[in-house]
């Protein structure tokens, strides 16, 4: 079996907490709890016949005063950069921490999502920016940690691209 | 003729020279090249460099002295340049250097340590035979916590870069499920820790201790070695630790550097933390063997007799404790009106659940005739038991008895005997059937006062309509007997002595019939009515010439 280390990254409140929980307990809460520190969870998944035990460090928010620790990067195999499609700040956001993760980290692939798509009518992130995004070679997903979707194949994406 | 003005003599001698010096020429003309040319001086110096240098630091410091300053340049400067590869090269050198300047202190410690190890089993024993007693701690246990009893319960070994697990060994088998989670979440605390306190980034010990669990953390350049411990570790162990990460990290370099998730290539490392996997006692230490094998015979030997004395008596007192608690709840087993459905024992003491009529004997009353002095604690729910002899309980607070009657239960059958009169009886054979458990009433043998105030009964009661609902419940009183044993004067003499009439009331008594007249004040009927049925024999009372006082 493979082990590989993942971080789930973008702002506070975004689904981080909610998509990993999804994805390894299939469960979701309307609840917000705010991460403190870093929760890590794991599942063994199977891609292309190989087992590969993904180790997903969930990481709490960057906030202005409270930035993602670099040492809580190290080590990554791979990134899911999370947006929260009603709150376009947390698109600036996510590019802040991009920017850090390249310095730290040297080829990593990094996914986005572009999380609470169950949520049309506050959708406020126009299209241009997925299509910025995805001319800049970076894959998009438009995920609902609510409904489940697209939360697997996210994961399963960025596992491939990993290995 | 002069030679110097003679060409041929010139080259004549010219050729003599040649003929005389020609190797030293040759020469010559070699040494200047080595003068001139750079590269060849480099090239002979490098041929005696070191012994040059070794002479001359035999002689003096001065080499030395001009050299620092260089070399601490060019330190700096490749630290600069990459710290992580000067730390790693150095790592396997320093391990050892660091751990040898320590192991001087640490020696001492241990010296003084063995020492009151030694003494302690002269006077120290005595104190802590003291503070077993004192503290109410078992003496084993006081022994075991001064001795520092240790047991690892799990190695980890961490890729120390991405957190993930490299080997996993534990005590107990069922912790590996999560063993990759543990592993990952250590790392997480020790960045945390580093980051938080701004850390240096020197690779020493690190602890975590949660409640008798502590967790040793040594790490190199490449991976990290997380030991959990129950008890209290000997320093030596630390250094255990720490050779094996270090040998790990030589054997296992370029595994460690090239680490993908694959855990393959480090399967043969499970006979590195194999032998992390101890549990021991402070007392085998070397050095106290060496000293005096007698000594630590003795210390042994102290040890079974004091815990064996302690255990012997503890044992004795529990068992006998066990054994009174055991007859109690036997007791309490049997006991009418009582059901224990569990009992839960603590700390604190015991609780016992379960049922508890409410007529059945105080189960607290019991505890001192069992010497026990545990706290208990009761949850009873009321109930009613069906026990004959809380049935026959309920039916006597319930009808309420005159002294001349007996009650007995039998197989659902209330027997009543003895001497009533029919009010009570005819009472007490209605609702004697309403309590549980009551299946008939029987009746037969009671010698039954009658009264003239009384209706008439027939022998057989019919059943009033709230009872006919339980038809199966029946009144035997078919066979009453009425007792005539004493004479009727006698008769008329005992209703004189307990009812003292009045001189204007005449009283006569003749087959079971006492016969009053005459006039009486009122309080006197009453006391009349109530308690003619007292006397024996009398079966009716007859006023038909009664007239009362009061009334007229
Ligand atoms: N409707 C909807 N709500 C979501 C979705 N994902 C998360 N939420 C809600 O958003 C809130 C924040 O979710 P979390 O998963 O805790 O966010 P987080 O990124 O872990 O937050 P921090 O740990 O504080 O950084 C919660 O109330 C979630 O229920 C989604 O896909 N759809
Ligand atoms: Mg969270």
């Amino acid at each position: 079996m493979i082990q590989k280390k993942i971080c789930v990254l973008g702002a506070a409140g975004v689904g981080k907490t909610s998509l990993t929980a999804q994805f390894v307990y299939s469960k979701f809460s309307d609840k917000y709890l705010s991460s403190m520190g870093v929760k890590i969870d794991k599942k063994v998944i199977d891609i292309d016949n190989t087992q590969v035990n993904l180790m997903i460090w969930d990481v709490h928010g960057e906030e202005k005063y409270k930035k993602i620790p670099t040492s809580y990067l190290r080590g990554s195999s791979g990134i899911l950069m999370v947006i929260d499609g009603t709150r376009p700040d947390t698109v600036t956001v996510a590019k802040d921490i991009h920017q850090r993760v390249r310095d730290e980290l040297e080829e990593v692939p990094i996914i986005y999502l572009l999380n609470k798509s169950d949520l049309q009518d506050a959708w406020s992130i126009h299209d241009g920016l997925i299509q910025e995004l995805e001319s800049s070679n970076r894959p998009v997903f438009l995920t609902s940690a609510k409904t489940g979707t697209n939360v697997e194949n996210s994961f399963t994406a960025i596992a491939k691209a990993m290995l | 003729m002069s030679a110097n003005s003679n060409p041929n003599n010139e080259a004549a001698m010219q050729e003599l020279r040649k003929l005389l010096f020609e190797k030293e020429s040759v020469r010559l003309d070699e040494l200047e090249k080595l003068l001139l040319d750079q590269k060849l001086h480099a090239q002979e110096v490098a041929k005696v460099l070191a012994e040059a240098v070794d002479i001359r630091n035999q002689q003096d410091e001065e080499l030395g002295k001009s050299l620092a300053p260089t070399i601490e340049k060019s330190i700096k400067e490749s630290i600069a340049k990459d710290p992580k590869s000067l730390s790693d090269a150095l790592f396997p050198v320093m391990g050892p250097a660091i751990r040898k300047s320590i192991n001087n202190s640490i020696a001492e410690m241990l010296q003084s340590l063995n020492q009151t190890l030694e003494n302690s089993f002269s006077a120290q024993g005595l104190k802590w035979r003291l503070e077993a007693l004192r503290t109410g701690k078992p003496f084993a246990e006081v022994v075991m916590l001064n001795t520092l009893v240790y047991r690892v319960e799990q190695v980890f070994l961490i890729h120390k870069e991405t957190g993930l697990l490299l080997q996993h060994l534990s005590f107990d088998p069922s912790l590996d499920e999560d063993a990759d989670i543990v592993s990952s979440m250590l790392t997480a605390v020790q960045d945390f820790i580093h980051d938080s306190f701004s850390g240096s980034t020197d690779q020493g010990i690190e602890n975590l201790r949660m409640g008798d669990l502590e967790v040793i953390i040594e790490s190199g350049p490449g991976s990290v070695l997380a030991v959990v411990c129950r008890g209290n570790t000997p320093r030596s162990f630390n250094e255990k630790i720490q050779e094996t990460i270090e040998h790990i990290q030589q054997t296992f370099n370029k595994e460690l550097k090239d680490f993908n998730g694959d855990t393959e290539p480090f399967l043969g490392l499970d006979e590195y933390l194999q032998p992390l996997l101890v549990s021991d006692f402070k007392g085998d230490d070397d050095k106290k063997k060496k000293k005096s094998p007698i000594k630590a015979i003795l210390v042994v030997a102290l040890i079974l007799i004091a815990f064996l004395g302690w255990w012997g008596l503890e044992e004795a007192e529990q068992q006998q404790a066990q054994a009174n608690w055991d007859k109690y709840i036997s007791r309490l087993q049997t006991e009418e009106g009582i059901v224990i459905s569990n009992i839960q024992e603590d700390e604190q003491g015991y609780t016992i659940l379960g049922l508890r009529d409410p007529l059945s004997i105080d189960p607290y009353s019991l505890l001192s005739e069992y010497h026990i002095d545990s706290k208990v604690n009761f949850l009873m729910q009321p109930y009613h038991a069906l026990q004959e002899p809380l049935i026959l309980k309920r039916v006597a607070q319930l009808l309420q008895p005159p002294k001349s009657i007996q009650l007995s239960m039998n197989h659902g059958t209330l027997t009543i005997s003895g001497v009533a009169s029919n009010t009570w009886l005819s009472q007490a054979e209605k609702a004697a059937l309403y309590v549980a458990g009551v299946e008939n009433v029987d009746s037969s043998q009671v010698s039954v006062l009658s009264s003239v105030f009384e209706t008439p009964q027939n022998d057989d009661i019919k059943l009033d309509n709230s009872l006919s609902s339980q038809p199966k419940k029946t009144i035997h009183r078919n066979k009453r007997k009425i007792v005539k044993k004493a004479s009727d004067s006698d008769i008329l003499k005992r209703a004189i002595k307990l009812l003292n009439p009045p001189p204007t009331i005449e009283m006569i008594y003749a087959k079971g019939v006492l016969y009053v007249s005459g006039k009486a004040s009122k309080s006197w009927i009453a006391f009349a009515r109530e308690n003619f049925d007292k006397i024996a024999e009398v079966e009716s009372f007859n006023t038909s010439n009664f007239t009362s006082k009061g009334i007229q």
